[in-house]
């Protein structure tokens, strides 16, 4: 009931509000009225008594505007009143405008797309029930402190002691060739071990998960089907299930299909999963990927305690197990581990820039505002309340950053697209970006606090106005105000100082992916060309097979114009494969722990060093006559020399793996994962001993285009049913080794020249805003004799104090803030001394330049205009 | 005598309701009325009258009306709701404890 009438009430104030507004006059006029009567009646003239009830009564026009304010929809019908006003003003001055929404057009845009990244990394990259349960699981390399994958022994044994796991799984990664669809295609799929869906409590699309039985060898071969594979390759037919896919010559029963959505964060994008059977490897293999669920209640740190002391028990009990630990690790927090500094520093170059742009449009406010004291001082002599007059300049400066925003969104909008672009694509980050509620909520947020950031202090000081004085004052005054001064000249010291910062960050990740460019990495980049490419074990069974396929593809594809050399091998750098093994070397006693002593390991032919350009620093490269009937040989690198015989001629030495190789050769070291990984122990096998066949390399004398459609068309001549896959010239590797540092680098970079142009400006603006106030003390002080050039140098100095205090300040921030950037630099310190001097530098001299206008300004002043404007 | 700023605040809000509590008033009639019946001791200033009237009038608890006067002159005339009644018994309630608390004190102390 009364919620009703009060609404009629308020409904009444809003829309009759001329009939509201005559009534209120009415009332008062009546009262008027009254005290006219009254006075009249105690004897005063009409006319007396008229003046005095006037004057008893006060201000009308306040009384009404004081009732209408008790109507507390007043704010309403005043806000479409003030925005429209606002409007106005803004269009008054275009060019104000146009700078300050442009200005806030940056700093909305990038905080928004760092938000929106944010969010669909942080919350939508794990779509799984009660994703903080999930965690993944490694086994440490205790000496060496690296996470390593797990092996299905230790997993057992793992499984059977610990009380903490609801669910555990392991996976494998796998590729395998498809047949029956067009050309034969290498895809990439998964190895899942029993329950691993179900651990992650994902339902399928169509039809079931494999059955208990199914995972035994034998009854393996069936397969699940990633949403896309179904789509593109089987027209999404429901019917498939229990039909068959050929992968790697097998026939393959299909089980199910997975839903649209799933996704899992492996470092590379499924289309199959297929199920492991169990082989005993021993608890030396370490070569899967170990998940689990906690149960409910369980904490990360009460599985990792359980977990560790289960791992301890285990190096006693096991020789092979000693030197290794586990790590229990939350998969969202890997994920934020993983993808946390790259998006923090992205997030803290775009805040500084926001605060930035904020600082800069509140510079131009608070100067216009000064401008505009006249103008406030009539409007609060006319009765509007401070409040009024605080509430119209905030609806400038909100209007403002709205329209900033929406300037903004096309820059966010773009910036995503780069990110997706170089963004590594398992992450699948286009498929997680998406609108959502509160990314809105973010966004409108966003504004508004931009718009009352930017605009309340000037709101503030502007409505602060001294009547008498602003009223009275013919012009302009003698000397500016000194308290408006200072709080101009704050700002662009915070200006300043932020622009520093950003500076700073900018010159360290320059600093960083410069190093990253020029390390050498042991093997060329250009004229060598790669690609994936097995052979499968139903067709080339034997070692013989593939030796001898190997033979008539090599020479076919030397004698292919422009080609230099041809090497097979098991793994290229930059090619994402990779193992390593513990290896006993003779003469040398061997350590319990085994990890003590590991090389990573790989196949090669003959070719392979000559292909990458890898020196031969000693001994011999592999033969021809290296073969499975002659002494099995191995070439090492000097990393190994260095690491695992030290002090010794490596040459002759033999090393045991699964037997005894002898060293026939040394090589220089190489960086085989790209230029931030540290130099490592390597060992190579001849593939005439050890044929493993996984990846083709060709050095060419040409663009390594021209090579690549010959090399097609010979290996379709051999076998038209072998797929080549992952086809990259080596500087593409390269390139895409270090795409998130350059596109990092870019970025933050790009951020800091924006901030620098806003800061450097908002500094020549402020300084252009006090000449233009001083001009008539500078006029009276030329007509007293000061020189010219006295008169620039004092406003260039002000502006070096200015700047110098801003520098000061912005490398004191910088030193404590780029710690932050800690996590992403390689081969610079966070605290670089060059950086560090040459940031500040860049930005004093810049600022210095853009000063230079209004000095000239003021040194032109011409004295005898000025003073006769009196 | 005492500014309208001398009131307590909420004092006047308490006065209005009571004021018009047995039957409806004009603006003019409610501050006359309180002037009177306090013996001239209190002035309620137009300038906090009507504000204070509009606001009561949004919260529901008086409601107004125009009605002829005595002197045929249309007027506005306020008068209670069943919540502004409900209002005034609270805010009587509140004022009987906090007036007496306050002789307790300057009794006692």
């Amino acid at each position: 009931m009364r919620l009703l009438r009060t609404l009629r009430q308020r409904a009444r104030s809003l829309f009759r509000r001329a009939k509201v507004d005559a009534e209120l006059d009415n009332e008062l006029q009546y009262h008027l009225e009254q005290l006219t009567r009254e006075n009249i009646a105690s004897g005063m003239s009409t006319r007396d008594a008229r003046l005095a009830a006037q004057r008893s009564l006060g201000g009308m026009a306040s009384i009404e505007e004081q009732c209408r304010d008790e109507r507390r929809l007043s704010w309403l019908t005043d806000l479409a009143r003030d925005i429209k006003y606002a409007w106005r003003m803004l269009l008054k001055s275009p060019g104000f405008s146009a700078l300050a929404v442009v200005t806030l057009a940056f700093g909305v845009g990038a905080s928004l797309a760092v938000y929106t990244l944010a969010e669909s990394l942080l919350l939508r990259s794990l779509p799984y029930s009660s994703p903080e349960r999930l965690v993944t699981i490694y086994s440490v390399h205790q000496r060496r402190g690296s996470t390593e994958n797990i092996g299905q022994e230790d997993f057992r044994d793992w499984q059977a002691a610990n009380t903490v796991f609801e669910r555990m799984a392991f996976t494998e990664f796998d590729q395998k060739t498809l047949t029956g669809f067009g050309d034969a295609e290498r895809i990439t799929g998964t190895s899942i071990s029993e329950g691993f869906f179900e651990m992650l409590g994902v339902q399928p699309r169509l039809g079931r998960w494999f059955t208990p039985q199914e995972k035994k060898p034998g009854a393996d071969h069936v397969v699940m089907l990633s949403h896309g594979f179904w789509v593109r390759k089987l027209g999404a037919r429901p019917d498939v299930i229990g039909s068959s896919v050929s992968l790697s010559g097998v026939p393959y029963r299909i089980t199910g299909v997975m839903p649209e959505n799933f996704r899992f964060n492996e470092g590379y994008v499924a289309e199959f999963w297929t199920p492991i059977s169990y082989v005993n490897y021993g608890h030396k293999n370490h070569q899967y990927d170990g998940y689990a669920r906690l149960k409910g209640g369980v904490t990360i740190q009460a599985a990792q305690a359980q977990m560790s002391e289960i791992a301890r028990r285990m190096e006693q009990e096991f020789p092979d197990c000693a030197g290794w630990g586990v790590r229990v690790m939350g998969m969202r927090s890997e994920l934020i581990r993983e993808i946390g500094p790259v998006l923090l520093a992205f997030a803290v170059a775009a805040l500084i820039m926001l605060l930035v742009a904020c600082g800069n449009v509140a510079s131009l406010l608070l100067a216009r505002g000064i401008g505009r004291s006249r103008e406030i001082a009539v409007r609060l002599a006319l009765g509007a309340g401070r409040r009024r007059v605080v509430r119209l300049m905030l609806a400038e400066s909100v209007l403002l950053s709205s329209f900033g925003a929406a300037a903004g969104v096309l820059l966010a909008w773009w910036l995503i697209g780069l990110a997706i672009a170089v963004a590594p694509p398992w992450m699948q980050l286009d498929a997680l970006v998406s609108l959502s509620p509160t990314l809105a909520a973010f966004a409108i947020a966003l504004t508004l606090a931009t718009g009352i950031l930017t605009g309340l202090w000037p709101a503030l000081r502007g409505s602060r106005a001294n009547l008498q004085n602003d009223l009275k004052e013919s012009g302009v005054s003698l000397v500016a105000g000194r308290r408006n001064v200072r709080s101009l000249n704050g700002l662009v010291v915070m200006e300043i100082a932020l622009s520093v910062v950003l500076l700073t960050f900018a010159g360290l990740l320059t600093k960083s992916v410069a190093n990253l460019l020029k390390t050498d990495l042991g093997y060329r980049t250009d004229g060598v060309l790669s690609f994936r490419m097995s052979l499968p074990e139903s067709r080339y069974k034997t070692d013989q097979a593939r030796l001898q396929f190997w033979d008539k593809l090599h020479s076919q594809l030397a004698a292919l114009p422009g080609t230099v050399s041809a090497a097979v091998a098991d793994s290229v750098p930059l090619g994402g494969t990779y193992s390593s093994v513990d290896v006993e070397v003779e003469g040398r006693t061997r350590a319990r722990d085994w990890t003590a002593a590991t090389s990573r390991i790989s196949t090669v032919s003959v070719d392979y060093f000559r292909t990458l350009g890898i020196p031969l620093h000693a001994g011999r490269g592999f033969t021809p006559s290296d073969t499975a009937a002659s002494e099995p040989v191995v070439i090492v690198n000097e990393a190994f020399a260095r690491e695992l015989i030290p002090g010794e001629n490596p040459l002759g030495k033999r090393v045991r793996l699964n037997k005894w190789w002898r060293i026939i050769g040394v090589i220089g070291d190489s960086r085989y994962q790209g230029p931030a990984q540290q130099v490592e122990a390597e060992l190579y096998f001849p593939f005439t001993q050890d044929p493993w066949f996984d990846f083709v390399a060709i050095r060419t004398a040409i663009p390594e285009e021209g090579v690549l459609r010959g090399g097609r068309d010979i290996i379709r001549g051999l076998d038209p049913n072998l797929p080549i896959s992952e086809v990259r010239t080596m500087q593409k590797s390269v390139d895409l080794a270090t795409q998130l540092p350059r596109a990092l680098m870019t970025l933050v970079s790009g951020f800091a020249f924006a901030t620098l142009a806003m800061s450097t400006l908002g500094l020549g603006g402020v300084m252009g805003y006090t000449v233009s106030r001083r001009k008539r003390e500078i006029g009276l002080r030329i007509a007293l004799g000061a020189r010219k050039v006295d008169i620039s140098r004092a406003v260039m100095r002000n502006a070096s104090v200015l700047i110098l205090a801003g520098s000061v300040i912005g490398v004191l921030c910088a030193f404590a803030a780029a710690r932050a950037l800690a996590a992403l630099l390689y081969g610079v310190r966070p605290h670089d001394p060059f950086v560090i001097v040459a940031a500040p530098l860049v930005l004093g001299i810049t600022a210095l330049a853009a000063c230079l206008a209004p000095a000239h300004g003021a040194a032109s002043v011409d004295p005898m205009a000025v003073l006769r404007e009196e | 005598m005492p500014k309208p700023s001398d009131l307590l605040q909420g004092t006047l809000d308490l006065l209005i309701l009571k004021a018009i509590s047995r039957e409806p008033a004009h603006g003019w009639g409610i501050a006359k009325r309180i002037q009177s019946l306090s013996d001239e001791v209190l002035s309620v200033q137009q300038g906090s009258l009507y504000p204070a009237l509009h606001r009561l009038e949004q919260q529901g608890w008086i409601t107004a009306e125009w009605k002829d006067t005595d002197l045929g002159r249309q007027a506005k005339f306020y008068a209670l709701t069943r919540e502004g009644r409900k209002q005034l018994e609270r805010e009587l309630e509140t004022w009987g404890r906090l007036s007496s608390a306050v002789q307790l004190v300057l009794r006692r102390a």
